[in-house]
């Protein structure tokens, strides 16, 4: 017998034959988990940027988040994709400043088993309002039938600031009712003058923007 | 044995493919996203207006609202507009400051934007002409009738809406914003 044939031993058809079928299998199922992988990540990361905003898109004001190119015509894929999915009629952000909040001034979600204190400074000059909804964007029925404070309808402090309270139950002065709605959105809306703003006046816009402060839960 | 590189997985051309394939899907997913109007103000809109036909909304109630995020601080009057059969005429009056005219595309972008200004009405007058090169007849300009007033603005969209929003100023202005908002017209232009 030649020593070579000692050194090398012969692999029989039928298990040369399988370990070529599993590797063949196993580079399927892995190729198959990168491309869920491949697919799952591309398609959550758009949908986050969508939903959520990103710096791409949005500015945050505290709890209060911007779309800074919604509703115009040269706005961002993002800005447009969340305004065609959303199905909201946007006013365009170079005339009016939208701002949204689903957390409070301390990032814990706004829900409706808590209440609130809503306090924004004197905007002068400005016509703001300010809205309740459920997370859907559906108004929460209410035998008051309050929804929304305007800059007309708020009843303003002596110096012209604003304290309006969120909750379940009725209080004296500005109320908005969130009855059993859950997850709440809130949505302030400040109109731009006639003539614009510069950078600067918009910066200062922002800090009109109220606080949102949880007074306590049930 | 080594595996020859052509035949090892995770070689470093694959995994640099990874993020830039998901980079791919990302951007495709965002651009179907941005073209898929299906739940678009427009299209929720659509079939409960008329066309080319100005249309003042009821007050925006929890039994009305007719799209997610539609405030109560506000009364709206909708056009839903198409220039198929010509350009349409938009005339409104924006009496106040908080009030606004704004055309909105079928896919949420905004064509045009108007407010008013505090304390002056602002009268708007506006054709919204079609988007491609169609021709729609010769302007009274060009047929040599002088325009005494002022020319109107062209927009050009194909269809979309157009909407007036007067804000809530409280029971005492309610019957005046209604009144603004049903003088707001819109409809086929003629010449």
């Amino acid at each position: 017998m030649a020593i070579s044939e000692i050194a090398e031993p012969t692999i029989s058809p039928l298990k040369s034959a399988l370990r070529s079928l599993t590797a063949t299998v196993t580079r399927i199922i892995a190729l198959g988990l990168t491309a869920i992988m491949v697919l799952t990540s591309g398609i959550y990361s758009s949908r986050m940027m969508i939903n959520n905003g990103s710096m791409i898109s949005t500015d945050s004001f505290g709890p209060w988040v911007h779309w800074r190119h919604a509703g115009q015509s040269d706005a961002d894929p993002y800005t447009r994709a969340r305004i065609a999915k959303n199905g909201t009629l946007q006013l365009a952000s170079d005339a009016a400043g939208v701002f949204q909040a689903s957390s409070d001034s301390i990032g814990a979600y706004l829900h409706s088993s808590c209440d609130y204190l809503i306090e924004g400074p004197y905007a002068a000059g400005m016509w703001w309002s300010i809205a309740v909804f459920d997370k859907r964007g559906k108004l929460i029925a209410n035998d008051a039938a309050r929804y929304a404070f305007t800059s007309d309808t708020v009843a303003a402090n002596p110096d012209g600031s604003y304290i309006i309270t969120l909750g379940r139950d009725a209080r004296p002065g500005n109320w908005l009712p969130t009855g059993g709605a859950g997850r709440l959105a809130l949505v302030f809306t400040v109109l731009d003058p006639a003539t614009g703003l510069s950078q600067e006046e918009r910066a200062e816009r922002h800090k009109l923007l109220p606080g949102i402060r949880r007074e306590n839960c049930s | 044995m080594r595996p020859r590189a052509e035949n090892r997985l995770m070689n470093w051309r694959f995994l640099a493919a990874i993020p830039a394939a998901a980079g791919v899907v990302h951007i495709a997913a965002t651009l179907i996203g941005m073209n898929d109007t299906a739940n678009s103000a427009y299209t929720l809109l659509k079939p409960t207006l008329p066309v080319n036909k100005m249309a003042v909304l009821p007050p925006i109630t929890p039994g009305h609202q007719p799209l997610p995020f539609l405030s109560p601080d506000a009364r709206y009057a909708i056009c839903h507009f198409d220039t198929a059969n010509g350009p349409v005429a938009v005339n409104a009056k924006l009496p106040d400051h908080g009030w606004t005219l704004g055309i909105i595309n079928p896919d949420g972008s905004s064509a045009y934007f108007a407010a008013a200004s505090p304390g002056r009405a602002t009268a708007i007058t506006l054709t919204i002409v079609p988007a491609d090169d169609r021709f729609m007849g010769l302007t009274p300009e060009a047929k040599g009738i002088i325009n005494a007033g002022q020319a109107p603005l062209s927009v050009a969209a194909r269809e979309g809406l157009v909407v007036v929003r007067a804000p809530d100023r409280g029971m005492a202005y309610r019957a005046e914003s209604e009144e603004g908002l049903a003088q707001a017209s819109c409809g086929p232009k003629s010449y």
